[in-house]
């Protein structure tokens, strides 16, 4: 899947390009997403689109997060819908998770570390 | 000579007279007046008067003269006579044909009118009048030809017209003319133009003629040809017509979407070389020759199935009827062709089934009569090939040494030295990865349905279909716990082996492992025996020789005893190992696990085995349209035989069963006591001849109609007790035991039954139960036993039941098997609605299953889930779907999975069946929630999402995850 993103300073965001992420697509969007995480450190991904996630969905995420931590990244989720984020909730994942409602929101909650 | 008159005056007047007579009577009188004339002028006259002869010589002149006056005169005066009679006569004549013409013009069968320049009738005949409903008055002169035209025809008359005055000719030119009364007819008019010595038009002759039958005929023909090319279209069948040579002169659409040629690339080409395989040719062209030469056909006006060929290639049976088209000239043929690969497919799957039937029932009635292992397993193969049809069957013993090779130990069917190029091992490594290898390390089954098409079976699949094996089979053979080895059948067909068919022949493999362990037993409890004989006869000879010598034989008299209560001690357990045979054949061949997925009856059985199994079985037949049969039996006798015989009875209420739902209308279930005369038929002469009887219950609990049909074969009686009285009564019904007496016909009585109403089914084994002081349990004591605790759930209540038994008989060895089956009738609760999804286990159909679930329950009246519910139900079938496709299924996308929705009132349950590997939930570990793990989310999601979560096999062998979202209020 091809994932647009805008760089916003240094902060990249990226929209999530699909309505449902689950065990059929979580992998190919790992695999496509990895180049953001490779080259950037502040990295916002955009879930407005997304209406499903499941647990391979989910675990994708987890991925992105772990990927960018290890390199002393961070990643910010924004525009969640009300059915994704009771999905975040039901494991707990909303607290390991920085979550904004919007995208400027996220890029703004960067900025005290930038500067 | 008379005064006063001269000779002239005389002569003139007889010339007068002669040209009177010529004039009236013609020339002949004329010429006879004259000569009478001259004589009389000669005699009165001319003297000497009043004789003939004449003086004066002058007078002769005068004479010669007369007559040759009167004789002119006379014929001149005929001849002008004649003329004037013939010019009337010919008038007349004239008029007359005059006449004739103008009454053939008005009333000739053609119409005729002629038009001036300017397009006015001048003339017009009768009949055209009379076709046009107009008098002459109202045409001639009044009305332009343009007048008497339908619109469309005016145009041709502008543009002909001209042309007539032009060229002078104008021919076969169809007008539709417009009748007084406006009706059309249509006509054909052919005119010439009649043109005056200067060379301008007058006036046209046209002459019409009346074709509307003509024009009737071929709207006729039209609507008859377009009614059969709507046919040729629209029809579902596929229509090819021929000509007598085979040429191919129609092929409708459905033949294109059925053969894969389209219409104009076939049409003309020879039908033999288009859809008839190249095998078939030579006898399509020998029956088409025959039939046009003498005229007797195979296959005209007859349905004949045949194998037809697509573009691509495949062949494939179709029905075929053949209608010569009833023509006049050469013969054409149109034939009418429907695909039957379906039909042919659910018919051979069938047949297979049967043929597995007939397999199993035959293992089972083998082990009673073969005594060696070697004629056990070339046994097995043998019906497998010979009575279930399958083209190779092999077995492979599975050695414990280091290279752990599969060494075929029987075999029946096409081989043709195949096995012998096989080198199969159970390893693990690359060459046991072949499915036979597979199968005995993993222990689980291995089909491959199309070799051909099997990607993984590179190294022997080409050898497998050069001996024309098209599927396999292979499934592990588990003797004692242990692997022995695999079963490996092979099939002509590819596709065969459906899962009922697997499911029998692995019921078939579980009986040939126990056939082998029992033999084993038998044959250690022989050698046993045989050597405790031994001993005695050899102690007994010895005791007997060495009287004399007793004092010095002690020692060896205390050695053979020593040696006897060894063998004793063998005996015994190898009684004991039967004993654990027998339970183990119970448990897995006679007593089916009860439903447990049925809506509307909870179902629990109890069995306690006693030491040595006598034969009691049960066994559970769903039916689809909310009903159950329960059998529940006891074969007389005890131990393996008698376990064996309880496997084979089992196994003919099973195929009678299926035979009378195979015979069924319209899936009509077949009565119980139908299903137990069937039954009963086909075994009851094995029974004599075993000089062993069964009784039995046959009961069919019928949901929809709230009521119980019960075939009691002299069992022990059925318990029922009544919700509303709590009253225990015990119903029997009348007839004899299986395997008395041939010929039985076996009658059913009816119980209604009411929501709470319970009911058991025992065996005598838990009634004739004794005390200490040698009383029994009885009928009684269960009767108050299972009214007390009537208010328990069937499995509460069975356990009760064992308690009390065991209480009373203060022992837990029971000397009979203790069996009791137990069905409680549960509040009806009917679905408000049903749905149910088929899929393969592909990720990719994930979002089919969300949108399966989330469109039931929105579809729903009056849901009982709000929007969050219906996510949370969404998530959580969505989880369960994947795990059975990751780990069920091990990634494999092309096996399936059922899905079943049921909405209730209060609540939507959702059942996934599958046959990948059953799951275990204890295994999962709970998951990590601190995002240090990626996966491992998806039982506990499951779990979070629903009210209610099983893991069970069902009774077709179907691993299942039900689940359950209950209406928060």
């Amino acid at each position: 899947m091809e994932i647009v993103f805008d760089k916003v300073g240094a902060v990249a965001v990226a929209a999530v390009p699909v309505e449902e992420l689950d065990a059929s697509n979580a992998g190919e969007f790992k695999r496509d997403v990895a180049p953001l995480l490779e080259a950037n450190t502040k990295l916002v991904l955009d879930l407005s689109r997304l209406r499903f996630v499941d647990s391979s969905g989910l675990g994708a995420f987890i991925s992105c997060l772990r990927k960018l931590n290890a390199k002393g990244g961070e990643l910010k989720l924004c525009g969640m819908s009300k059915q994704v984020r009771a999905v975040f909730e039901l494991v707990r994942m909303h607290r390991v998770f920085d979550i904004c409602a919007t995208s400027e929101e996220a890029v703004g909650a960067f900025e005290p570390k930038a500067s | 000579m008379v005064d006063g008159l001269n000779d002239a005056t005389v002569a003139l007047a007889f010339l007068l007279v002669v040209l009177f007579v010529a004039t009236r009577w013609g020339s002949r009188p004329a010429v006879v007046a004259s000569v009478l004339g001259m004589l009389c002028f000669n005699f009165f006259f001319l003297p000497p008067v009043y004789t003939l002869t004449i003086a004066d010589p002058e007078n002769w002149v005068a004479l010669v003269a007369f007559l040759v006056t009167a004789l002119v005169g006379g014929q001149l005066s005929a001849r002008a006579e004649r003329h004037a009679a013939e010019a009337e006569a010919g008038r007349t004549e004239a008029m007359k044909s005059a006449e004739e013409i103008r009454d053939l013009y008005n009333h000739a069968p053609c119409g005729y009118h002629s038009l001036d320049k300017d397009g006015v009738f001048v003339r017009i005949n009768d009949t055209e009048l009379e076709w046009l409903g107009y008098t002459r008055q109202d045409v001639i002169g009044r009305l332009h030809f343009a007048d008497l035209l339908a619109p469309e025809s005016v145009k041709t008359f502008t543009r002909e017209f001209p042309r007539l005055k032009a060229e002078g000719v104008v021919r076969d030119i169809e007008f539709d003319l417009v009748r007084r009364d406006g009706t059309i007819l249509p006509v054909l008019l052919s005119a010439s133009a009649i043109i005056d010595s200067g060379g301008r038009y007058l006036m046209s002759r046209a002459t019409v003629y009346d074709i509307s039958e003509r024009k009737r005929a071929e709207a006729e023909v039209r609507t008859s040809e377009a009614r059969r090319a709507a046919t040729m279209q629209a029809s579902l069948d596929a229509i090819v017509a021929v000509d007598a040579r085979g040429g191919i002169t129609e092929f409708n659409p459905a033949a294109e979407r059925m053969f894969g040629h389209r219409r104009e690339d076939v049409l003309g080409r020879e039908i033999e070389d288009v859809i008839i395989p190249p095998s078939l040719r030579d006898r399509h062209r020998q029956g088409l020759a025959r039939y046009l030469t003498t005229g007797v056909a195979t296959v005209l006006g007859r349905r004949v199935e045949l194998t037809a060929i697509r573009a691509s290639g495949e062949e494939f049976p179709v029905e075929l009827a053949i209608a010569r088209i009833a023509l006049a000239g050469p013969a054409q043929f149109t034939g009418y062709i429907r695909d039957i690969t379906e039909r042919k497919r659910a018919e051979d799957a069938l047949r297979r089934l049967n043929r597995a039937h007939r397999a199993l029932s035959s293992c089972n009635k083998a082990l009673i009569r073969i005594t060696e292992e070697a004629a056990w397993l070339d046994e097995i193969c043998r019906i497998i090939v010979d009575e279930a049809g399958y083209r190779f069957c092999w077995i492979g013993r599975a050695e414990h040494d280091g290279a752990k090779a599969v060494t075929p130990v029987a075999q029946a069917g096409v081989d043709e030295g195949y096995l012998k190029t096989l080198n199969i091992t159970w390893a693990d490594t690359e060459r046991g990865r072949e499915p036979t290898g597979t199968s005995v390390r993993t222990g689980q089954t291995q089909a491959v349905k199309n070799i051909a098409a099997d990607s993984r079976l590179v190294s022997w699949g080409q050898d497998a279909l050069k001996h024309g094996y098209a599927s396999s089979l292979a499934i592990p053979i588990v003797v004692d716990s242990e692997p022995f080895g695999a079963l490996t059948i092979y099939s002509a067909e590819a596709d065969a082996f459906s899962d009922e068919e697997v499911e029998l022949l692995s019921e078939l493999t579980g009986d040939l492992g126990y056939g082998i362990a029992t033999l084993r037993t038998r044959g250690e409890r022989e050698r046993a025996e045989a050597e405790i004989r031994a001993l005695n006869a050899e102690l007994e000879q010895r005791v007997v020789a060495r009287t004399a010598q007793l004092q010095n034989a002690n020692t060896l008299k205390d050695e053979l005893i020593v040696r006897e209560q060894a063998a004793a001690a063998e005996l015994a357990a190898a009684r004991e190992r039967e004993g654990q045979i027998g339970f183990r054949i119970q448990q897995m061949l006679l007593l089916t696990q009860p439903p447990r997925d049925l809506s509307g009856l909870q179902v629990a059985a109890l069995t306690i085995p006693s030491q040595r199994i006598d034969g009691d079985f049960y066994d559970f037949f769903k039916h689809e349209n909310q009903s159950l049969d329960v059998i529940v039996a006891d074969v007389m006798g005890k131990g393996v035989p008698a376990g064996l015989l309880a496997a084979a009875t089992k196994t003919n209420f099973l195929e009678a069963l299926c035979h009378l739902m195979a015979l069924s209308r319209a899936g009509a279930l077949p009565e119980p006591k139908d299903i137990v005369t069937l039954a009963h038929a086909d075994m009851v002469g094995h029974l004599i001849d075993l000089e062993s009887f069964v009784t039995l219950s046959y009961a069919r609990l019928d949901l929809n109609r709230q009521r119980l049909d019960l075939v009691d074969c002299g069992h022990t009686g059925m318990m029922v007790v009544r919700a509303t009285t709590g009253r225990c009564e015990i119903v029997y019904g009348d007839n004899l035991p299986l395997g008395i007496r041939e010929g039985e016909v076996f009658s059913q009585i009816t119980v209604p039954f009411e929501p709470g109403d319970l009911f058991l089914f025992y065996s005598d084994g838990i009634t004739e139960m004794r005390d200490a002081a040698g009383e029994l349990f009885g009928a009684a004591r269960l009767s108050d036993c299972v009214r007390l605790n009537r208010t328990l759930e069937p499995e509460a209540l069975v356990e009760a039941i064992r308690r009390a038994v065991f209480a009373f008989a203060a022992s837990d060895t029971p000397s009979d098997d203790l069996t009791c089956v137990a069905i409680k009738v549960g509040d009806r609760e009917v679905p408000l609605a049903r749905a149910e999804l088929e899929i393969d286990s592909d990720v990719r159909n994930l979002r089919r299953v969300r949108e399966f679930v989330r469109t039931f329950c929105r579809d729903l009246p009056g849901c009982p889930l709000a929007e969050e519910g219906i996510a949370e139900l969404e998530l959580a079938v969505n989880e369960a779907a994947s795990n059975i496709m990751k780990h069920a299924y091990h990634g494999r996308a092309d096996q399936r999975i059922d899905l079943e929705c049921e909405a209730f009132p209060s609540r939507v349950a959702i059942r996934l069946h599958h046959l990948g590997d059953a799951f275990d939930p204890s295994a999962v570990s709970p998951p990590n929630l601190d995002g240090s793990r990626e996966s491992g989310f998806g039982v506990y999601f499951v779990t979070k999402c629903v009210d209610e979560v099983r893991h069970y096999r069902d009774e077709r062998g179907r691993n299942c995850i039900a689940l359950a979202k209950v209406r928060k209020s």
